[in-house]
């Protein structure tokens, strides 16, 4: 399985997501235009491209609540930490999709100029 | 030997004082700002949790209008990565909690209709989860409320200042072999390695340099 595994990545942002089917919360490690990988301090059973909604909340931008539909497209362990590799659905709606799209923008973006 | 890096610093020790009116964005850039050294536990993890430590302490800040800023303190001991989270935020009601904080974390139940009400309490904005993941991301976990002298005191005592939070991660230990580079052992199961951390011998005695720093 392929996904957003870049190396050295380092946790620029702080969207919380919530899988309610698996009873899992965790965090949005990072985004890509067609997805995001999950980490999440415990392990879970999940399937390959099994449809779940997920909750998003990034309450110190201002996001949030809101939910997406994704597909889990790879797992990996790292650490004591389980990573997962989704892809956004088209079920999702617009409005969810650009406040998404509003956590990448906030994911791409460089840190700030050092004074 | 084991280090923080900040920027470019290299250092034992790390202390960053975040003022609530700041922009949290500054928070997390500054946090994804420290190299931390090799972490038996996924670096990124132990990132979040702090960040949600953090966030919590300047929410309770920003709430009740206090100025003081939020102190954060990164130190290498004793082979581990130990942080301490100071706040003035006058504390709070742990029962208010949609778990019990004292209880083993592995039996807490996300889905529980605590966990629900507590959501829907917050409007859905806040799940619930920052305490709960610092917990069961970091094999040591410590809270207590302090006085104006930074005394522990009950959170019922009505002379709480703040809230302290005490928490460490090992690090990976390391391996060498005649004619080969060091290499890291990491963990790689469903939780944190705790005994490593009662296992490890002390780091060799050397310069503490500090790095303090005002965020804002």
């Amino acid at each position: 399985m392929n996904g957003e595994r870049r190396e050295g990545m380092r946790a620029k942002s702080f969207a919380r997501i919530l899988i309610t089917i698996e009873d899992s919360a965790g965090y949005v490690a990072d985004v890509s235009p067609n997805g995001f990988r999950g980490l999440f301090p415990n392990f879970f059973d999940i399937e390959k491209n099994m449809l779940l909604e997920i909750n998003v909340s990034f309450e110190e931008l201002g996001v949030g609540p809101f939910s997406v539909f994704a597909k889990a497209r790879w797992t990996k362990f790292s650490d004591g930490a389980f990573e997962v590799g989704f892809e956004l659905m088209p079920a999702c709606g617009r409005a969810e999709l650009l406040l998404f799209e509003r956590i990448r923008y906030y994911y791409s973006q460089p840190f700030r100029e050092k004074t | 030997m084991p280090h923080i890096k900040y920027r470019t610093k290299l250092s034992t020790s790390l202390r960053l004082d975040f003022l609530p009116d700041g922009e949290f964005r500054a928070v997390v850039d500054t946090m994804g700002e420290i190299g931390y050294p090799k972490l038996a536990i996924n670096a990124d993890l132990v990132s979040f949790a702090l960040l949600e430590l953090v966030a919590n302490s300047l929410r309770a800040h920003k709430e009740r209008k206090i100025d003081e800023p939020v102190r954060i303190d990164f130190r290498i001991e004793d082979n581990a990565l130990a942080v301490t989270v100071v706040d003035s935020g006058r504390g709070f009601n742990p029962t208010r909690l949609p778990y019990d904080l004292d209880a083993p974390v592995a039996g807490v139940d996300l889905m529980s209709s605590e966990f629900s009400e507590y959501r829907e309490k917050n409007g859905g904005s806040r799940f619930g989860i920052g305490l709960y993941v610092a917990k069961k991301t970091f094999p040591r976990f410590n809270l207590r409320f302090i006085d104006r002298e930074d005394q522990t005191c009950p959170w019922y005592s009505g002379a709480v200042k703040g809230t302290c939070i005490d928490v460490a991660v090992p690090l990976a230990a390391m391996v060498t072999e005649p004619g080969k580079e060091a290499e890291t052992v990491t963990s790689h199961g469903d939780k944190p390695p705790k005994s490593h951390l009662d296992s490890f011998s002390p780091i060799e005695d050397y310069e503490s340099l500090e790095i303090i720093e005002e965020v804002r």
